[in-house]
This record gives structure tokens, C-alpha cells and sequence, in this order.
């Protein structure tokens, strides 16, 4: 049996939720946001993204296998790995059945896979809490774009708005176009949204830019010159949004 | 009345115009860059109003040379009136000398900070008059930055060694990491190249926080008055001086007994001055012998060496080849190879390759089962050197040989030949000296 969901996290949840408990003969998962052509062959059941349900799947295993596990599942399912869903549910399935302890099981190739997926999205959301760049915009708003790996601007809501409680700020990952939303304490996560042609950016902008671009090159020390090293540290995918290593403009 | 005539106009020197935000900024970065020091972690300050930390630290940036931006790092002012011989600021050479007000560098952080290119500030300054007056006007920008702007993100602050006791207690208040710079490893050797700079003054910076923090800690916790245990840190120039890493590392032993000194930071010699007492300008900086003692240096703080085991009876610099655990391991083969599955936690530190992490991972998936050699990898642990000192229990490590065998085996061959060679490019990607995973 296939079972389908429509591509989101609560939507998976609720999957993992009917595929415990309803459906322990399922033998696929489909993400309707892929692809829309149903199965011929075989049966298939759609699961209808429930957030009530979700939130108990989410209470539920938190308080089975600890409290840190769901948050490891929502980032290991983040990561977007080709068919990673079928292997969360078998090694939740696991866990369950055996005891937390069998998550510490790094040898075995589901459980590695769970853990590595899981490290990978936050190794990037780490990363990504340096390296987003912000624009001042006229209106005040401070606009990012990113196109990371794995879809983290979702777990990022929390860190800016402790840090940008008293302005407006944007994160647009331009690759999934979904968008966080920030103002004061709170943040919402937006979909389907893009980035005007025409941005009007605030008067300051461009000084700032070139401040900041003068202190990039100065700071380097040149006895010291080591590209290889900064390109480990600072992988090129991040380049394209990063102020500093676009090349300087002449002010106007 | 004077003739006016623009053509022979000239403006005296007296009345040159200050260069502009940008050119000054240029000028007190490019001065700021042999400090290096850029750690933002350790402090969990957050509240109401612009800025948070993270306890972990946030590198935001990374220079051409590697090393990560953390902090927008500039000096106040390069106006200095030391005269101290390795320093690109000091008093004889010519240079350009600007300063910031502390309204522009608070101002400079905040549009910084607001567009995440930083983490907060790393504040330091030439000392431009008595070290009263410096101290006075470095704690004034931190004071517009955290009162005025109500900026919660970090702020490490140089210590001008030699300012009074109470100036240590306000930084301590303000900044979420504090340091001074012991420069170089020996009295002897200050007293000859910064005849103005006192190293009992500078150990007594240390003092002063730590008196400070102590008092303002025995008061009742009131955990939102409270400020965040303060770190603080130091920094030596290595290969301006004659003395030996045995020296160094002994010194430095000595330094972490210091109250609140949580790291030692070392800066490969780069001749900036011509100066009889020191190296030539265009020596290639000491840089791999800086690489070896980082990595001494976290064995010191993290897996338990003492400076005698990191050396040999009678071994003065550390080994060029080697990194000092690998060294120490094929001195001590007596204990090697060690059970992946019986070796305590502090026996698995001592194998070369394992780091602290690599360990954790290990004891943490043998509680489950019993692991295989073939297992680590897929843990993610470096075999690389590890595999010549570990076994399973089922099968010994593949090629356990002789010292001199594993030497061979150990270092690569590029080195060998180029032994000599402190510039060689084959260190480029060993971060170990970075991560402290050695």
C-alpha cells in the first residue's frame, strides 16, 4: 500500500502518525507535491494533513523517546534526501519497539542515515546564522535570500527574532520560495512567495555595503594567504548571497 | 588681507582634513588584524532591545586567509605612544594615524549587526595617551552601544594593561569577554622589545577581573543584573624571540592557572619593523610552528598532557613532522594498540586521530554493540592515523609495526622532504589546530 501526504512537515508527521498505528502494511511513501499521478497498480491511500493529529504524533513520541526526538525527526526529514521518509518511519517504528537506546546504534545503516540526515540540516542552519546577509530596505525591512541545501529557514524564526526584536526582517529561500516573516518577538513562515524585480533599497544601503567590504579585504592578512582554507569554511554554493564576495562598487 | 589665489593654495599640514569613515575604517582593521582572537561563544546574553549571543558562538564571515569573522575587530585609535618593536603602530614609524569617536564605531557596529555581517565587537586601541584615558574613552563606545542602543550581542574588550582597578571592574560589566596581551613568552624578552609594557602589569589584568567578578557575584543572584561569567584570553608573538616551544609551553602552563583565563592565543612573528632585535623583514612567518602549538595547546586544556609528556626529556621544539599526540603515541608504544571496546574514555583521547567527538561517538554506540574496526568509519571517525593504534578484539590493526615504520606511515611523504620548509602548502587543510580534534 502507498501511502501519499502533501510534501509538508505536519504532513509527514501525520503520515508517520497513520503508518504506525493505521496502516503497518504500507510498503511506500509518495509525496504529492512531486508528483501528482496516482498509482495504477498498486492501492493508495492519500493522508490529509491533520495539525491537531500532528501535534499529538509530536507530544507522543516526545514523550516515548525523549523529548530532543522530534526535533531530530523534523530536522532529518528537512534534509530532503531522496526517499528519506520510508526510513524516518522504520526507524521511529524501531525505537519504539526496542527502546531509545537502539537510536544510539550508529553502525547500522538506517540509524546512521537517520543521524547524518538529521546533522547535515543543522549543520546548515548553523552555518546559515552567520552567513545570511541582510539588505536595508526603504521601508525599513531588512530583506535575506538564501538557497540552502536543505529547508532550513523554517528553524530559523526563533534566533532572529531574539536578535532583530525591534526591526522588520525577511528570509527568503528562493529555491522552495517559502519566506520568514519577522517583527518584534514573533515570525510566521509563508509560502509560495518571490522577490520583486525592483527593490528599493534604503539611502544608507550602499555606504554600508562598502563598508563592510573594506573591512572584509582589510582584515585578511595577506602574510597569511590561504584560499583553500576559507573555501573549506566557506563553501562557493554560499557565495552568490554573500555581500562581501560580490565586487566592489563604485559609489555613486 | 590675503591675496586670494586658488592656484597656489596649498593646505598646511596642520589643517589636513580627517580621511572618511571608509579610509579610517581600512586603516584601524588593517591594524587590527594581528589579533587572533575572534571567539564569540560562552555567553548567553540576551534581553530586551537589538542583539543576542549564541553559547556557542557564530563565525559570520571568513577572510582570505582563513580565519573566521566573527566580530567587527578594529582598533579605536593607532595613534600610539609606545614604542614597542614588533608593533606596525608604534610611535616611530610613520604611519597615517586616525581614530573613530565612540559615537561612529557604536553607530558601525549597529548598522553591522542589523544586517548580520557580525556577531558584536572586538574593541581595542593603540594606547593614545596615559592608559586612564584609553581605557575611559573604549569603555565610553561600549557604553553608547549597550545604553543608548540597548545592544545585547557580544563585545570583547583589550584591556589597556596599566589602567586603574575600577576601569577593569566597568569592563567587566559591559564586554562578555575580556583580554589582554602578554606579547611575548618571557619577561626577559619584554623588557627588550616593549621596554614601556610591564608583564607584571599585564598578569594583573587578570587579577582585577577576576576580584571584580568574584565581588559582584557574592551578591545575591539576580539573574538579569548578573552579567555572564567573563572569559578572558591572551595572545604571544611567536619566533620574534629566541626561546624554545618548551619554554613557551611551560609559560603557557603557567598562564591557565591564571583565574579566568580560558585560552591562549599564538601569532606566527610577521616583520612589519626594521629593528637589530628582531627578524628580517621577509622572513616567511613561523606559521607551521604556530599550527604545532595550537595543537599542544588544546592536548594542554582538553586531553589531559602535561607539557613533559608533550615533550621529550630533553626535547626543546616540538616535532615539525608530527602533530605532538602522534608524537607522544610513538614514543609510548608500550600502551599501544588499544581495545576500541574495553579502552576507557581517557585511553581512547590519547590515541592519535581520535578527538573529543570521535571518542564520544565511540562510547556512545559501543554501550549498544560491540563495534568492528570496519564499524568507526561509518561512524564518521578518521582512520587515517587511528588505525595503527586500535584493535577490535577480533583482528590487529593492520600494519603495527616499529617506530620508525609508523613514522613512515604517519607522516606524509611530501613532508618529509620538506621538512625544512615551515611555509610548506601541505598544512593547508588541517584544521586541527581549529577544531582541536587531534
Amino acid at each position: 500500500m502507498i501511502l501519499s501526504y502533501d510534501g509538508s512537515l505536519p504532513g509527514f508527521l501525520c503520515l508517520l502518525g497513520h503508518a504506525l498505528k493505521t496502516y503497518p502494511q504500507w510498503s511506500e511513501v509518495r509525496n504529492l507535491a512531486e508528483s501528482t499521478l496516482p498509482s495504477l497498480f498498486v492501492q493508495e491511500q492519500e493522508i490529509t494533513t491533520d495539525y491537531d493529529f500532528a501535534d499529538k504524533v509530536v507530544s507522543g513520541l516526545g514523550k516515548k523517546l525523549g523529548r530532543q526526538f522530534p526535533n531530530k525527526l523534523a530536522h532529518a526529514f528537512s534534509s530532503e534526501w531522496q526517499g528519506i521518509e520510508p526510513d524516518l518511519i522504520k526507524v521511529t517504528g524501531r525505537a519504539l519497539k526496542r527502546g531509545r537506546t537502539s537510536l544510539d546504534q550508529l553502525s547500522d545503516p538506517l540509524v546512521h542515515r537517520f543521524q547524518s540526515a538529521a546533522f547535515r540540516t543543522a549543520r546548515e542552519k548553523h552555518r546559515l546564522l552567520g552567513l545570511l546577509r541582510f539588505s536595508r530596505l526603504q521601508d525599513d525591512c531588512f530583506l535575506a535570500r538564501v538557497e540552502p541545501q536543505a529547508n532550513v529557514v523554517p528553524f530559523l524564526g526563533a534566533h532572529f527574532a531574539r536578535r532583530f526584536s525591534d526591526q522588520r526582517w525577511v528570509i527568503v529561500d528562493t529555491k522552495r520560495r517559502v519566506a520568514l516573516f519577522g517583527a518584534g518577538p514573533k515570525w510566521s513562515l509563508e509560502r509560495q512567495v518571490d522577490i520583486a524585480a525592483d527593490l528599493n533599497f534604503h539611502d544608507s544601503e550602499a555606504e554600508v555595503v562598502n563598508l563592510w567590504k573594506s573591512f572584509y579585504r582589510h582584515i585578511s592578512n595577506p602574510d597569511r594567504y590561504n584560499p583553500q582554507l576559507r573555501r573549506q569554511f566557506m563553501p562557493k554554493r554560499y557565495w552568490s548571497n554573500l555581500t562581501e564576495m560580490q565586487p566592489a562598487e563604485p559609489i555613486k | 588681507m590675503l591675496a586670494k589665489s586658488s592656484r597656489s593654495y596649498r593646505p598646511l599640514p596642520a589643517l589636513v582634513m580627517t580621511p572618511d569613515l571608509q579610509a579610517r575604517l581600512a586603516i584601524l582593521s588593517g591594524a587590527a588584524k594581528y589579533d587572533a582572537s575572534c571567539a564569540s561563544c560562552g555567553s548567553t546574553r540576551s534581553g530586551k532591545g537589538p542583539g543576542a549571543t549564541h553559547i556557542s558562538g557564530i563565525c559570520h564571515s571568513w577572510a582570505a586567509d582563513g580565519r573566521c569573522i566573527s566580530l567587527l575587530k578594529v582598533l579605536l585609535s593607532n595613534a600610539c605612544r609606545y614604542d614597542c618593536a614588533y608593533c606596525a603602530n608604534r610611535r616611530s614609524n610613520d604611519h597615517r594615524r586616525v581614530s573613530f569617536s565612540a559615537e561612529e564605531l557604536a553607530g558601525l557596529t549597529m548598522e553591522f549587526y542589523r544586517r548580520n555581517y557580525i556577531e558584536g565587537l572586538f574593541l581595542s586601541s593603540a594606547v593614545f595617551s596615559d592608559p586612564d584615558t584609553t581605557m575611559l574613552e573604549l569603555l565610553r563606545t561600549l557604553k553608547i552601544l549597550r545604553h543608548q542602543y540597548r545592544f545585547h550581542g557580544y563585545i570583547h574588550l583589550k584591556v589597556i594593561p596599566g589602567c586603574s582597578r575600577e576601569l577593569v571592574h566597568a569592563g567587566t560589566l559591559l564586554a562578555d569577554r575580556l583580554s589582554a596581551n602578554i606579547e611575548l613568552p618571557s619577561k626577559k624578552s619584554l623588557q627588550l622589545l616593549a621596554p614601556e609594557k610591564e608583564q607584571r602589569q599585564i598578569l594583573e589584568v587578570f587579577h582585577q577581573a577576576q576580584g571584580s567578578y568574584l565581588e559582584h557575584h557574592s551578591r545575591p543572584p539576580k539573574a538579569k543584573n548578573n552579567p555572564p561569567g567573563i572569559g578572558m584570553s591572551t595572545q604571544m608573538i611567536i619566533g620574534a624571540t629566541p626561546e624554545d616551544d618548551r619554554t613557551i609551553l611551560r609559560q603557557v602552563g603557567e598562564l591557565y592557572r591564571l583565574p579566568q583565563l580560558q585560552r591562549v592565543y599564538y601569532s606566527a612573528y610577521i616583520p612589519v619593523n626594521s629593528d637589530t632585535r628582531l627578524p628580517v623583514i621577509g622572513n616567511s612567518p613561523p606559521l607551521k610552528r604556530e599550527h604545532r602549538l595550537y595543537q599542544a595547546d588544546w592536548l594542554l586544556r582538553y586531553y589531559q598532557f602535561d607539557v613533559d609528556e608533550i615533550l621529550a626529556p630533553q626535547q626543546l621544539y616540538l616535532d615539525a613532522e608530527l602533530d605532538p599526540k602522534a608524537a607522544w603515541a610513538l614514543r609510548h608504544l608500550e600502551h599501544f594498540p588499544i581495545n576500541v571496546n574495553r579502552a576507557s574514555k581517557e585511553e581512547l583521547l590519547r590515541v592519535p586521530g581520535l578527538g573529543v567527538r570521535s571518542c564520544a561517538k565511540i562510547l556512545r554506540a559501543r554501550r549498544q554493540t560491540s563495534l568492528h574496526l570496519d564499524d568507526l568509519k561509518k561512524l564518521g571517525v578518521v582512520m587515517k592515523r587511528a588505525r595503527y593504534f586500535l584493535h577490535d578484539g577480533h583482528s590487529m590493526p593492520v600494519a603495527f609495526r616499529s617506530e620508525e615504520a609508523l613514522r613512515c606511515a604517519l607522516v606524509p611523504q611530501a613532508e618529509r622532504q620538506l621538512s625544512l620548509n615551515f611555509n610548506s602548502p601541505a598544512m593547508t587543510t588541517d584544521t586541527s589546530a581549529l577544531s582541536g580534534e587531534l
